[in-house]
């Protein structure tokens, strides 16, 4: 009966692992799409270049800081191509040219938005 | 994490059924369970180790998964019999009193062709002589005679000669030098010590217990003796 618990126990433990990491991506994604939104409507709205790179700049420190148990996580192509598209967004965003920011801002937070809803536990992930 | 979780077990699952479904003799002599899990974990184990894009969790939580999932199987198995046989499916009598079941033999898949060279392959070759021949879960094929068809046993042969069988002295031999080392435990629990074991040696030609490749006693005291070789024997590939 140990064997029994024993095992049991075993697929509990990585349920609440799955569970736990499903959260946290979610989290950690949710933030940074706000942020992320948020500097592109200091862009868009007020024209304030200085700020929205201050905000992307920040995000993309926070993104490397966390590579360790991201890419510990993750599948290692998604998130090195996070991180490209978080370099093409802070070049337009030094050379202030809106339009291609605004779309590859746009695509950075999809990018973010299918990586927390790749780890969710869903009907459409699991078939 | 969530999609290799229950795919893992997805699979898992949908491989026994198809196993389970192919029929046992497809099997070979792992029990269907077993199968999958040996498929299954080889093939998962590659993944992670070939391509370095996917974390190592990727074939690690999935090997977990199967084998918990396969430690609980087994323990319910051994716990119900009505489990253990949706899992392991039950043994199929093929031919019962020299008469082959053609039903049976449908179920399982099993062509005469095959029936018959594995009969072959036991020994068999008359069927008028085989009163069972069971399909075991794991694939391998039981063979039972008719008594009138079974080889003589020795007491057989003693009761048709009127003879009285000695006892028997032979029992299960035990090793107490297995490649020069002493098995003390071994030794421990046989009837022998040190001194005779020494003794023995000795009378082999045996200086020490590290040149004795195998040693063993049997029940009746007789010894099973090999010295070990010299290294010269051993890159010459003497085998004298």
């Amino acid at each position: 009966m140990i064997r029994l618990w024993f095992s049991a126990a075993t697929l509990c433990m990585i349920l609440l692992a799955c569970l736990a990491t499903a959260w946290w991506i979610d989290n950690v994604a949710q933030e940074y799409i706000q942020l992320l939104e948020e500097a592109q409507g200091l862009v868009e709205e007020e024209g304030n270049w200085e700020e929205a790179k201050t905000i992307t700049d920040s995000l993309v420190a926070d993104w490397k800081s966390r590579e360790f148990p991201l890419y510990v996580l993750l599948r290692h192509d998604d998130l090195d191509q996070i991180l490209v598209s978080f370099q093409s967004v802070t070049q337009y965003l030094q050379e202030q040219d809106k339009e291609p920011y605004t779309a590859n801002n746009a695509q950075l937070c999809t990018h973010l938005s299918l990586l927390a809803e790749m780890e969710q536990c869903s009907l459409k992930n699991i078939l | 994490m969530f999609t290799i979780f229950f795919r893992t077990i997805i699979l898992y699952l949908l491989i026994i059924v198809a196993i389970r479904v192919m029929g046992k003799r497809q099997v070979g002599e792992l029990e269907p369970s077993e199968l999958v899990l040996s498929f299954l974990i080889a093939d998962l184990a590659s993944v992670p180790m070939q391509d370095l894009g996917f974390p190592l969790h990727t074939g690690i939580i999935p090997i977990l998964t199967l084998i918990a999932i396969s430690t609980i199987l087994s323990v319910l198995a051994m716990k119900s019999l009505a489990f253990r046989h949706i899992l392991c499916g039950k043994p199929s009598i093929i031919i019962r009193n020299g008469v082959m079941d053609q039903k049976e033999m449908r179920r399982n898949r099993l062509t005469l062709d095959e029936l018959l060279e594995e009969l072959r392959c036991n020994g068999h070759t008359d069927l008028a002589t085989i009163q069972y021949a069971i399909l075991e879960s794991n694939g391998m094929l039981s063979v039972l005679l008719f008594p009138k068809d079974q080889p003589a046993t020795q007491e057989d042969l003693a009761k048709a000669h009127s003879i009285q069988l000695p006892q028997s002295k032979i029992g299960l031999p035990r090793v107490l030098i297995s490649d020069g080392v002493l098995l003390k435990e071994n030794l421990a629990d046989s009837d022998y010590d040190m001194a005779w074991l020494l003794q023995k040696l000795q009378e082999k030609h045996c200086s020490n217990i590290q040149d004795a490749f195998l040693f063993q006693v049997h029940q009746d005291g007789s010894i099973y003796f090999t010295k070990k070789w010299e290294r010269s024997q051993l890159k010459g590939g003497d085998t004298a």
